[in-house]
């Protein structure tokens, strides 16, 4: 019965789909499902919700139907936020970063997001409505990612989230200036150095990004450290420099994650996949464990543009001492406050976007199905994807 | 003097079961700090007859093993039981004595002096089969990828659990793991291992029914179309040498029936060996007399030393050097088999060109061989006299055993396919030779699933992690086996699920069986294929795969939904051991 409701609900929906979306009247929609889950640890029974102009107009227990609106009853289904994937360079053809120099801040993944590419399609799919697009860490210095809402209508939000920097192994090449860690680190240093810390007084557009960073406001740096030591680094250059860094850890830094947790940064970390070995799947738990905020990412993994490694990772690493709950968090109320954007996406409540994932059952189980994805309020995935 | 049929197979497990005794007891030695005073008179604490000591400490990886008392029971109580295709138990009780499930039901007693731990709230199923996976597989010993048929599985594991990957898999509830080593074209056999950290007695660990010829294509085999087609082809070739060798040997068998009836009735025999150095053919060249006299010497060096003592548990009398691990028996090997050294370059007989396994280049290895000819028996004709001539054995040919054994349906195939023209000639290969046929990998298989499930044979679901497939295989690998996994059920074709080549853990096998369910897969045939289905497939559901009275006790207990794989495992339990509890 339901699938027969929803096939007539899309027939309808179809038929505008080639018009632009602010050209379509301000459509209400209401999702009901047994229980919504608000963010991780959360619960509404007999959950509705109330979708307008993309946007969560009302979210409750038992709420009326406004007139008008279509009604989507999920019957025993559990809706909880669309996942964030706040550190990835998949969804495009090409890649974003260029390794012919090191130092590349001016880079703007932005400019590379390229509308109704099928990698952003694919990962709007599987319940992945936003993502942080990133360039890699094969630049000291990347250049700036772009915040991106997923979906066939991939759309930047947010020209510049923050600024990608790279200490691990990845950006130290033979061929090419820095060839070391320590190259590395030292140029690094003189460009914070250069480019100070008032971008109202520098011209040179990638000095001016580094100026930005530095200033604690508006751009965040986040800093890919492939060890425990260089984790220990960057420690001590936020000290110095007086912002507040993100850490994507490129390799184990456990050792370091007491550290990273008094300093208060949070660490982005990749999920696990299947030839990690029984160590690096513990990792999360162990940051955990430590008190560090952490979020999981996809990025530089060989599965990487596979969109649903990130809720199967999350599982996995639940599955290997993580908390349930705290892994739910890592790719969703995590990422999005780390990128500074969890009062749009991440969660669900009145105001935010109607990123919404459907499952047949606890989104955190694998075993669920996931049945239908909303983004901003339009259908892009599920097994009741529009045609 | 000879058996029947395939005469000497009983002689090849029993040498594989002593070396492995043998190796648990050197490495139990070697490990434990203070051994437990020895049998007088046994050599390295074996018995004469090849059984390990029961009463000898095994060491393992995390402390000694938890001794039971003997005949002590352990009672699973207040459990649910699932079993696929079978009503669900409540609040049931399950008894396990020694390696057995004794007893399973809601109105069990139990026995005094049991050990009994209360399952409230916990759900047993029987321990989880990986189908395909690599656990517990030493990377380091994984072939070199040329076709190799001669590669068994048994001698490429990790029996100490060095990188801790038992463990692991123990800990999410995989209990039993199917593994096959090799990377040519011939594969070699693979093997069913029981999950148990550091025991190193190949009874206990490998499950000799499940033991399957594996045939690699697919991504391990290379992209290149012209390379599949010859590799194919070659296979082709060789499966039809293989049938000729199989008539041949049945001829043989045969003709010496009629030799031996003959030698009965008294008929006059030509001593052995005589037809054969009659009939070769000129170009052959015949091997001269081994230089070595039957006999012993004493042993010459540590590895010596090892196969000499292997031999004597054999009961053969054995000359063997080199540093090769090798010892090859044939089937049909006479009684009387003595083992005989090659040098390096010397032609070992066996067929192939150049260089080969059982033949480093530059090295001294051990190889079989007879000993003929035999000094005159009575009975043996005199020079001059008429006599009936003893048979000539075919040329032994070590890379054509096993596909003899598969095509006497005595061991079953496994081909491993992933593109739609591999399985298509998997299929095709498995009729024309009536080949007791699996089929493997399957990537691509849901284009073709009708024609698997017009084929008739079982497949078992496992997606390749090999550096060289294309990238994102990794998840979509898993999503591939979902999907297929539902499909297959629609299609009633029988199927197992594993982790597949690469994988560097078991523990995933937990996810993939969610994904299934998620894909469309109803939760019990996810249940049962990995469990119940898995065994039957690999030919082992009589003592694995089920919860009943007389089957073997290799049980998980988890902490609730056991295909929700954040359910954490309270308990797994192989072959009556705990060998891992929360």
């Amino acid at each position: 019965m339901r699938t027969a409701e929803f096939a007539l609900a899309f027939a309808f929906s179809a038929s505008s789909a080639g018009e632009p979306l602010d050209a379509a009247p301000p459509e209400r929609l209401v999702v009901k499902a047994s229980r919504i889950v608000p963010s991780p640890g959360k619960s509404i029974p007999r959950g509705v919700l109330v979708i307008e102009g993309g946007k969560i107009a009302a979210i409750g227990t038992d709420l009326g139907v406004p007139k008008g609106a279509r009604v989507l009853d999920y019957g025993d289904a559990v809706v909880c936020a669309g996942f964030v994937n706040c550190h990835t360079a998949a969804g495009i053809d090409g890649a974003v970063t260029d390794t012919t120099e090191a130092f590349t801040p001016a880079i703007c993944a932005a400019d590379a997001v390229e509308r109704r590419r099928r990698g952003f399609d694919r990962a709007a799919a599987v319940g992945v409505t936003t993502i942080g697009f990133s360039p890699d860490g094969r630049n000291v210095v990347g250049g700036t990612a772009a915040l991106v809402k997923t979906g066939p209508e991939a759309s930047v939000v947010r020209r510049e989230a923050y600024l990608k920097i790279s200490l691990s192994n990845a950006a130290f090449d033979s061929e090419r200036f820095p060839t070391s860690l320590a190259g590395g680190l030292g140029a690094l240093n003189r460009a914070w150095k250069e480019a100070g810390s008032d971008p109202a007084r520098v011209k040179e557009p990638g000095a001016k990004i580094l100026a930005r960073a530095r200033a604690a406001k508006g751009l965040r740096p986040w800093i890919e450290a492939g060890d425990p030591a260089v984790a220990r680094q960057v420690i001590a250059m936020a000290k110095d420099l007086g912002f507040s860094p993100v850490v994507v850890a490129a390799g184990d830094l456990t050792e370091a994650a007491s550290e990273l947790a008094a300093a208060k940064i949070p660490v982005v970390v990749p999920v696990p996949v299947l030839d990690s070995d029984r160590r690096e799947r513990r990792a999360p738990a162990e940051y955990a464990k430590a008190g560090v905020e952490i979020a999981f990412c996809t990025m530089g993994m060989r599965n990487e543009g596979s969109p649903e490694s990130l809720r199967l990772g999350a599982v996995l690493a639940a599955a290997t001492g993580l908390d349930r709950v705290a892994a739910f968090a890592a790719i969703s109320t995590n990422p999005a406050k780390i990128l500074g954007c969890e009062a749009e996406v991440g969660s669900l409540d009145v105001g935010r976007d109607a990123d919404l994932v459907v499952f047949g059952g606890e989104p955190m189980n694998l075993a669920a199905p996931i049945l239908a994805v909303f983004a901003s309020g339009v259908p892009v995935g599920g097994e009741e994807r529009r045609p | 003097m000879f058996r029947a049929r395939r005469p000497s197979a009983p002689a090849v497990v029993a040498l594989t079961k002593i070396a492995f005794a043998w190796l648990a007891v050197a490495g139990a030695s070697a490990a434990a700090p203070a051994p437990a005073p020895q049998k007088p008179g046994s050599e390295a604490g074996a018995d004469d007859d090849g059984r390990q000591d029961a009463s000898r400490p095994q060491t393992r990886r995390g402390g000694p093993r938890r001794p039971a008392a003997p005949g002590a029971a352990i009672v699973l109580e207040n459990v649910r039981v699932l079993r696929p295709g079978e009503p669900e138990l409540d609040k049931a009780t399950i008894v396990v004595r020694g390696k057995r499930i004794l007893a399973v039901g809601t109105k069990v007693a139990v026995p005094e002096n049991a050990r009994r731990i209360d399952g409230a709230g916990a759900v047993v199923t029987a321990g989880w089969i990986d189908a395909r996976g690599e656990t517990p597989l030493d990377p380091a010993s994984a072939d070199d990828g040329a076709p190799n048929a001669e590669f068994r599985a048994e001698d490429a594991l990790d029996l100490l659990d060095r990188e801790g990957r038992m463990a692991d898999a123990l800990s999410q509830g995989i209990a039993v793991s199917y593994v096959a080593a090799g990377r040519g074209l011939q594969g070699g056999t693979g093997v069913l291992v029981r999950l148990k950290p550091g025991a190193t007695d190949a009874e206990s660990l490998t499950v000799e029914e499940a033991k399957a010829l594996t045939i690699v294509g697919g991504f391990a085999r290379g992209f290149q179309t012209v390379a599949r087609l010859t590799d194919w082809a070659n296979l082709r070739r060789t499966l039809r040498d293989a049938q000729k060798r199989r008539e041949a040997l049945a001829q043989y068998e045969e003709d010496l029936e009629k030799f031996l009836e003959a030698k009965r009735k008294g008929a006059k025999t030509a001593p052995r060996g005589a037809s054969e150095t009659k009939d070769k053919p000129a170009e052959t060249p015949v091997r001269p007399p081994v230089p070595v006299p039957r006999g012993r010497r004493p042993p010459r060096s540590e590895e010596e030393r090892e196969f000499l003592a292997i031999a004597r548990i054999l009961g053969i009398p054995a000359i063997v050097e080199g540093r090769d691990g090798g010892v090859f028996l044939e089937e049909g090997a006479p009684e009387d088999l003595t083992l005989e050294v090659l040098e390096g370059d010397e032609d070992c007989g066996c067929g192939s060109p150049g260089p080969h396994s059982h033949h480093p280049p530059g090295g001294i290895a051990p190889l079989y061989a007879w000993q003929d000819p035999s000094p005159p028996r009575p009975g043996d004709a005199q020079p001059g006299e008429k006599a009936v001539e003893r048979p000539k054995r075919p040329d032994f040919n070590p890379g054509l055993t096993l596909l003899v054994s598969a095509l006497r349906r005595e061991i079953p195939v496994r081909f491993e396919v992933r593109r739609i023209d591999e399985i298509r000639a998997a299929i095709a290969l498995a009729k024309e030779f009536r080949l007791r046929a699996v089929l493997e990998g399957l990537d691509e298989g849901i284009h073709v699933i009708d024609e698997i499930a017009a084929s008739g044979f079982p497949v078992v679901l496992a997606p390749v992690h090999d550096p060289a497939a294309p990238a994102a295989s990794l998840t979509l690998g898993f999503e591939g086996t979902a999907s297929l996994a539902a499909a297959c059920a629609k299609r009633k074709i029988p199927f197992a699920i594993g982790t597949g080549r690469g994988a560097h853990t078991t523990a995933w096998l937990r996810a993939q069986a969610a994904m299934a369910v998620a894909a469309g897969l109803s939760r019990e045939e996810a249940l049962a294929a990995v469990t119940s289905r898995a065994a039957a497939i690999l030919g082992v559901d009589h003592e694995l795969g089920s919860i009943r009275p007389g089957a073997e006790a290799t049980l998980v207990l988890f902490d609730g939904d056991p295909l929700d794989p954040t359910t954490p495992v309270r308990l797994t339990l192989v072959e009556g051991e705990i060998l891992y509890q929360r």
